[in-house]
């Protein structure tokens, strides 16, 4: 163990710094501490934004493409980048961050997510001038949308009352978004014109497509990446319900959801490709972000993975400073399983215990019980819920015990329970912080107690 | 560098931690930034609050504190969190809910709903708001929270799980003392009858019972008292301040009536509003109430000097709930000083206040580090209630047991074990019969002295008295 030192004034301006600089914000594809670890070899064999890409580029006239991202894995990060890329190529991309236009814990229709994706998509050309700048636009879907129901004599709250069409719009979008209610009538009402309401929203998209070319060139394609439906679920009441609607609308309306002459990305969340294995074949592709890979799938560190994470670290302190040895922050590394708000989050404590304890080295006590703390967040973990994770654990698979048992594979993802990595293959771990935790209760479980 | 060991020592040392890891976060943080703590204790909560409040303001920054009082309140409290901006802190607390022994469904629901609202407007919350957010809660809703709003709690900068504070055992004396002077308010005012209290307060709404409407504050606080002896402890608490709003405004006109009333009313509403748990109220009011009482004081009379003396009381109980263990001290040390005078003034009713006010008095020098006088305080309290006891058997061995477990205790601290394991060994013996018969609080009082009694037998090297082993195993051990 190496010597303590002091710290003194400067020690706790580096302290300082280094923290504020491990606090959690989206970076922009070109910001000093953004590395492009999707592009090496750190998570996966390929990049699966150059995959993205690639397939907008590789395919004629439209695509539709599935993307996932784990929680803080850069997913948002990952799509600016995305955008950077296919508007250096000479596509007009619009990106329609889908949680200002839905109800998020709120079973989802195929009807009220064309209503919605059309009117985000007209909502971001109108914020934009430069996009398209047209009256088919300017007017907007909304509009659209009402004289549609008008016209399909589709009734729904008080939409038809309103003398203005404004208001009606207006009605309409602040109803998808915020009553449940208003969104169960609506889906109600369009069963009978589902047929006449994908028409309309494909025709308005069509309408778009030929606006931005008008306004860009023939070559310009659209590309709309349609962001943040991944983040719909429901509650404890409801979740099952909500998760089957997600199914239902990726697995059930795959032509619904491609327009012509439109390149279509939409985020989708991470145990879709689990519950229904088949849902990429329906589409032009399917990628998911994984975590960076800290350990190859048979359990041993994975030195290109280290070798990212030190450097994003890196970027925004020097590491060196707190740790007495590689070895002890390549501990740090393994243990928050390459998942990076977690590895930011315990070198925060780290760097607080540093100035708690007045001393600039940590020695691997006091690494521990920040490890420790962190573990916390995860605590506890039911009977029920470690024998599955074990075995995860044991086969790197996330097979659902049970079609009914979505939400909890849901809430493993969502918490950062299991974890994610690829190699070509995607394969899941659990966090490497309750491993220990998971293994002892399951261990509990399976063994036969005296006399039974 | 290892924490202390023994329950008390390390949970101490662990809300230390947590409250140092919130304090240096909000110093050291730039812009938006998102916690949770996590806490079974309003007064924990409250004294996080407090530290993370005079960091901040050493920063030149503010905090908005807020505390739902109703569940529809907590739903709703984001269009405050978002309205108030800013570069400060928003905090907000309801340590409600959870499933245990806290147990309250709708509170539970209402942090969930909040929650998932919070998740879906987790950007719009970034944005506006510029400063911390700290959401503080029930450990058993920690899950709750996890599964409603896993966006949010993936940027949380810290969670904090605040370990539930065993009051020690000296401390639930304290608390016992308080609620057994409560119990026997509620005894002063005589049984309470449901039906006839619900009549009164109907009268009183209508005005027949208080012709003169500065009448109708004193009513007011017999029935708060009442209420309080019902358990409709926000029925008391409201009946006070109307009684206090009333004081008030006539209290110009009438000093003579109305300050003496308004004394009062505040000391109850001190004692309502501490039960309820809403410590902040509870201290103003016993703020206020010494601040009267010592202006009525001057006139040197044994009414207003017992008045005061009561209010200290009361103020140091609401400190020590709050963790001002410094400032308890010095309100118990006066408050003794008064009860003294008085008593050697032949004020023989002052004798049981007196020796309530030693054994709070040892207690708040024993939180302190003062060994030696709290041993000094704690014996003087155990001799005036064995001269008591004495003097009218079986009236004061309830709190002869009280006093004799704290004194017990303090022994045991400075290594006196033998003395400490027979002091507690009486104590168990007056306490024991009392198991299931008195209220709740000497249940629990009872329980806690058992456990010591234990530790106090291995440490002294003795066994316990059989009968008591076998109480003790047969009751709490097993």
């Amino acid at each position: 163990m190496l010597a303590l030192s002091r710290v003194e004034t400067a020690d706790e301006d580096f302290l300082k710094t280094f923290y504020q600089a491990l606090a959690d914000k989206p970076l922009e594809p070109d910001d000093a501490w953004y590395v492009p670890i999707y592009e090496g070899p750190a998570s996966s064999t390929a990049d699966p934004i150059q995959r993205l890409a690639r397939g907008m580029k590789w395919t004629p006239f439209e695509s539709v493409q599935l993307f996932s991202g784990f929680r803080g894995t850069g997913k948002s990060t990952e799509l600016r980048r995305l955008r950077r890329l296919l508007e250096r190529e000479g596509f007009v991309v619009v990106l329609c961050d889908m949680k200002h236009y839905f109800n998020l814990s709120t079973p989802i229709d195929i009807s009220d997510f064309l209503i919605s994706a059309a009117g985000a998509l007209s909502d971001a050309l109108a914020e934009d001038p430069d996009l398209s700048g047209e009256e088919v636009v300017r007017r907007g879907y909304w509009q659209r949308a009402v004289d549609f129901m008008t016209r399909t004599e589709v009734r729904v709250g008080n939409l038809q009352v309103g003398a203005r069409v404004d208001d009606a719009s207006e009605s309409l979008k602040v109803g998808l978004r915020q009553d449940p209610t208003f969104r169960q009538v609506l889906q109600e009402q369009m069963k009978g014109h589902l047929g006449k309401l994908t028409d309309d929203v494909r025709s308005f998209m069509a309408d778009c497509v030929k606006a931005v070319e008008r306004k860009h060139g023939k070559d310009a394609k659209l590309v709309v990446l349609f962001d943040s439906i991944e983040q719909i679920r429901g509650s404890s009441m409801n979740d099952a319900e909500v998760f089957s609607s997600i199914e239902t609308l990726f697995v059930g309306h795959p032509d619904k959801l491609r327009f012509q002459g439109m390149h279509v990305v939409y985020t989708v969340p991470p145990w879709l490709k689990i519950r229904s294995p088949g849902v990429t074949n329906l589409y032009d592709g399917g990628y998911l972000l994984p975590c960076v890979k800290v350990r190859a799938k048979s359990g041993e560190p994975f030195g290109p993975g280290l070798e990212a994470l030190r450097t994003i670290v890196g970027q925004r302190g020097e590491w060196t400073r707190l740790f007495g040895s590689a070895d002890d922050f390549d501990h740090v590394l393994l243990q928050t399983g390459g998942y990076l708000r977690d590895l930011f989050r315990a070198l925060q404590g780290m760097l607080m215990a540093a100035a708690d304890r007045q001393v600039l080295r940590l020695d691997r006590e006091a690494i521990e019980r920040e490890l420790a703390e962190l573990r916390n967040d995860y605590l506890p973990v039911s009977i029920a819920d470690a024998g599955w994770l074990s075995q995860v654990a044991r086969t790197h698979e996330a097979e659902l015990p049970a079609h009914d048992e979505l939400p909890e594979l849901s809430r493993y993802f969502d918490t950062h329970l299991l974890l994610c990595y690829r190699n070509g293959d995607e394969w899941y771990d659990l966090h490497p912080l309750i491993r220990d935790t998971v293994e002892r209760l399951a261990a509990r479980e399976t063994t036969p107690t005296a006399g039974s | 560098m290892s924490e202390p060991s023994g329950s008390r020592a390390s949970v101490s040392t662990r809300f230390e931690r947590a409250a140092a890891r919130l304090v240096r976060h909000a110093e050291w943080s730039k812009g938006f930034w998102l916690s949770y703590v996590f806490t079974v204790s309003s007064s924990q909560a409250h004294a996080l609050q407090r530290r993370l409040e005079a960091a901040l303001a050493a920063q030149g920054r503010t905090q908005r504190v807020l505390r739902p009082a109703t569940p529809e309140a907590l739903e709703g409290v984001l269009d405050e969190v978002l309205s108030g901006g800013g570069e400060g802190c928003s905090w907000v607390e309801a340590v409600r809910g959870g499933r245990g022994a806290m147990s309250n469904p709708v509170w539970s629901v209402a942090w969930q709903r909040l929650m998932l609202r919070a998740n879906e407007r987790r950007e719009l919350i970034r944005d506006e708001v510029e400063g911390g957010l700290v959401f503080v809660a029930h450990p058993e809703l920690k899950d709750t929270i996890r599964r409603a709003a896993p966006d949010l709690w993936s940027i949380r900068a810290l969670a904090l799980d605040v370990p539930a504070q065993p009051a020690a055992t000296l401390e639930v004396i304290e608390d016992l003392g308080f609620l057994i002077q409560v119990s026997n308010e509620i005894e002063r005012v005589g049984g309470v009858d449901a039906e006839l209290l619900e009549r009164e307060l109907e009268e009183l709404e209508h005005g027949s019972s208080g012709r003169f409407a500065d009448e109708g504050a004193r009513v007011r606080v017999r029935l708060a008292i009442r209420l309080l002896g019902a358990r409709r402890y926000e029925d008391a608490a409201e009946q006070l301040r109307l009684a206090i709003q009333t004081h008030r405004a006539w209290v110009q006109e009438r000093p003579e009536t109305h300050l003496a009333g308004l004394g009062n009313a505040l000391l109850a509403l001190g004692t309502v509003a501490s039960v309820r748990g809403a410590h902040d109220e509870a201290l103003e009011a016993s703020e206020e109430a010494v601040e009267i009482w010592r202006g009525l004081a001057r006139d040197g009379t044994e009414a207003s000097r017992s008045g005061l003396a009561r209010a200290l009381d009361r103020l140091c109980a609401q400190l020590a709930v709050l963790g001002r263990r410094e400032e308890a001290l010095v309100a118990s040390q006066e408050a003794v000083a008064i009860w003294r005078e008085l008593v050697e003034e032949h004020r023989d009713g002052s004798v049981s206040s007196l020796a309530w006010s030693l054994t709070t008095l040892g207690i708040r020098m024993e939180a302190v580090g003062r060994l030696e006088f709290a041993l000094w305080a704690a014996v003087e309290a155990v001799d005036i209630w064995r001269e008591s006891s004495r003097q009218h058997p079986g009236a004061f061995m309830p709190n002869l047991a009280v006093s004799l477990a704290s004194y017990a205790m303090m022994l045991g601290r400075v290594g006196q074990h033998a003395e400490a394991l027979e002091g507690i060994t009486e104590s168990l013996h007056i306490l024991l019969p009392l198991h299931g018969r008195r209220s709740s609080p000497f249940d629990a009082i009872i329980e806690r002295v058992a456990r010591e009694a234990a530790g106090a037998a291995r440490a002294a090297g003795h066994a316990l008295p059989e009968d008591l082993a076998e109480a003790l195993g047969l009751r709490f051990l097993s």
